[in-house]
């Protein structure tokens, strides 16, 4: 079974450019193609696609924006952020606003399709250069509102689950290695995001690339 | 102006006239006051002249009527030459009365008789001890009789004509002299009429054109309260224009010429897929292409980051503000502390671009004068406005300097006038510098983004 995929992007290039890499892929199905924000969304009310993949710059509606109504109408696709800026408050806002995965527009060549199969699945994905820049605290300001970091307050074996969350498996492989019951393994995850107050595995993925457990 | 010169000459003209009328006429009272007593002086001396020379003739007259009589009483040889000594006396006495009521043109007429009248009393009289050295008492009692008695009545009338006309003279005088201080008063009275008038005119054509002055003073403060609103909005106007000019090419550069850039290094990365390890070298090229156009992109970023950052419309202006402090920091070195408490990401536009701009200005006054090592930046948001504050701990400086060196401070009140708010900065040398900036926000024009 394809993937439905759709893709918004205003600018018409780089839509052309980022269309070649999928329809090099035959099991990549795309959809619909949106210049606005607003399109995507209206796209997404309507084709329920598997994956919508934004670009965070958008003029009317922006991305980040768009990622949330689009999962307001279509809560099982799985939004993934295409965008210029590096910047880790554009990752942060396209996190909280649900965004599973962020690629940077200079990398989608060679991690775009990555990218897709990973949030596909069910897993966040940043760009390695995105992840640099989360553990690289140097000139960084607290801010307020960033995701908030309980790691302390985990117990060993969830600090166990954390990392193999974070490495991008799914709950049935931890279940597995840990050689424990999915049930076990869904309570843990369910524990680690309460008591990290997290809200996605987007959100656990980018504290623990902050934290430089994964890259 | 050369309207206003010519007002002011006839002004002063105006205002020496009433100036001269006043002292002509005091001077002309003056004037009148002293002539005034001269002539009533002089009237009334040659009143008591007069009197004195007409009482002398009278009382001589009696005095000459008693020596007779004793002459006579006492009929000797010695009293004889008593009598016309005594007679001499009063003769001469009276020449000298008769000779000032001659200088008097009005008793021009009456004082020849006069004499004439007494030349022969005193004949008579000095010639008595000769003619009469032994007569009877008849013959004195009728020598008097016949003699001296109507000679004293005919001098008397004389006299009492003469008082008579005395009198109608001064009363003459009298009605001339009250005549000429008439005249003289309404002569005053004309030159303090014309004062008065004078002064009349001189102060309404100074009212009017103090009121001329004061119109044209509202007229021009006026003027120039239009001139600083018209400045003031062409001054926010150029800001709009230079902020929108900004955040355009900001735009056109990260999308179209960023993008491109990024959909470059797409396709090389595609070249390289293709490429599949055939050629080394041509792998090689690709790479250091790769890495150029990488650093095309990090440049373009930087300067449409310096333009306006496009945190600023996509995210809002606490991130936008973030990421200046951030590049702030990593650029001065100062230490930065930032606090942000309540600030809605869908800010009006005009509000966040001033807090940013104020804030950049801020920063980089601080970078370039204060020598401070750290810097807080707070935003607040309340119900009605939001309020900014950037302190540091440098050198300050003082209000003074403040003018001189404040271009940057002008554009920070010139900004926040713009957005409707106001600017207070407050430093002293050696006391750091705050700067606080407040921003009323208008509940129902909330922008909606882009």
């Amino acid at each position: 079974m394809s993937v439905r995929i759709l893709l918004a992007d205003d600018h018409t290039l780089m839509r052309q450019g980022l269309r070649r890499i999928l329809e090099s892929h035959a099991d990549f199905d795309i959809v619909n193609e949106s210049s606005s924000g607003i399109e995507a969304v209206e796209a997404a009310r309507e084709l329920k696609p598997d994956v919508a993949i934004v670009d965070v710059g958008m003029k009317e509606l922006n991305g980040i924006e768009a990622t949330a109504q689009i999962l307001k109408h279509s809560p099982h696709t799985a939004v993934l952020i295409l965008s210029m800026y590096d910047d880790e408050r554009y990752v942060l806002r396209a996190v909280k606003a649900g965004a599973r995965g962020y690629v940077l527009k200079n990398s989608a060549g060679e991690e775009l399709i990555q990218a897709i199969h990973a949030v596909q699945r069910g897993m966040a994905y940043f760009s390695p250069a995105v992840a640099r820049i989360f553990q690289d605290g140097g000139a960084r300001l607290q801010d307020a509102r960033d995701i908030s970091d309980r790691f302390e307050s985990l117990t060993d074996r969830e600090r166990q689950v954390y990392q193999l969350l974070a490495e991008g498996n799914s709950n049935k492989d931890i279940a597995n290695r840990l050689n424990l019951s999915l049930h076990t393994v869904e309570t843990h995850r369910w524990r680690i995001m309460e008591k990290m107050d997290l809200h996605s595995t987007a959100e656990l993925v980018l504290s623990a690339v902050r934290r430089g457990m994964v890259t | 102006m050369a309207k206003g010169w010519s007002k002011r000459t006839v002004l002063r003209a105006g205002y020496g006239a009433v100036i001269a009328v006043l002292v002509l006429s005091t001077v002309e009272a003056y004037r009148i006051q002293v002539s005034v007593s001269r002539q009533h002086l002089e009237i009334y001396r040659h009143f008591v002249e007069q009197e004195e020379a007409l009482s002398t003739l009278r009382r001589n007259l009696w005095l000459a009527g008693n020596y007779v009589r004793e002459f006579f009483i006492q009929n000797t040889p010695a009293q004889g030459v008593e009598l016309v000594s005594q007679l001499q006396r009063l003769q001469r006495e009276d020449e000298l009365a008769l000779s000032f009521l001659e200088r008097v043109p009005l008793h021009r007429q009456v004082v020849p008789s006069l004499r004439k009248s007494l030349d022969e009393f005193w004949t008579i009289g000095l010639h008595l001890p000769q003619t009469m050295p032994h007569a009877a008492n008849e013959a004195e009692i009728a020598f008097l009789q016949r003699e001296v008695v109507p000679r004293r009545g005919e001098l008397y009338n004389a006299l009492t004509e003469i008082t008579a006309a005395d009198q109608r003279m001064l009363e003459n005088s009298e009605g001339e002299f009250a005549g000429t201080r008439r005249r003289a008063a309404e002569r005053l009275l004309l030159m303090l009429g014309l004062g008065v008038l004078l002064s009349v005119l001189v102060m309404r054509f100074s009212l009017r054109h103090a009121e001329n002055l004061e119109i044209e003073a509202d007229h021009h403060f006026a003027a120039v309260e239009q001139a600083k609103q018209e400045l003031q909005q062409l001054s926010a106007r150029l800001l709009e224009i230079e902020e929108e000019g900004r955040r355009k090419l900001s735009r056109e550069l990260h999308d179209e010429v960023g993008q491109t850039l990024a959909l470059l290094q797409i396709e090389i990365s595609h070249a390289q897929a293709l490429l599949d390890g055939r050629s080394a070298e041509l792998r090689e090229r690709l790479v250091r292409a790769r890495e150029l156009a990488e650093r095309t992109v990090r440049n373009i970023r930087s300067i449409s980051g310096l333009l306006r950052p496009t945190l600023l419309d996509d995210l809002g202006l606490v991130p936008a503000l973030q990421f200046q402090l951030e590049d702030f920091l990593r650029r001065s070195g100062i230490a930065c502390e930032f606090t942000e408490d309540g600030v809605e990401e869908h800010l009006p536009d005009p509000v966040k671009t001033c807090v940013y701009r104020v804030v950049q200005e801020a920063l980089h006054n601080c970078e370039k004068h204060s020598g401070a090592s750290k810097i807080r930046v707070a935003v607040r948001q309340f119900d009605e406005c939001l309020v900014a504050k950037v302190e540091d701990d440098g050198r300050g400086f003082s209000s003074t300097a403040q003018r001189s060196s404040g271009l940057g401070l002008l554009g920070m009140r010139e900004r926040s006038a713009a957005a409707g708010g106001s600017v207070i900065i407050d430093s002293a040398p050696g006391q750091g510098t705050r700067i606080a900036l407040r921003i009323p926000l208008v509940r129902s024009k909330t922008e909606v983004k882009a």
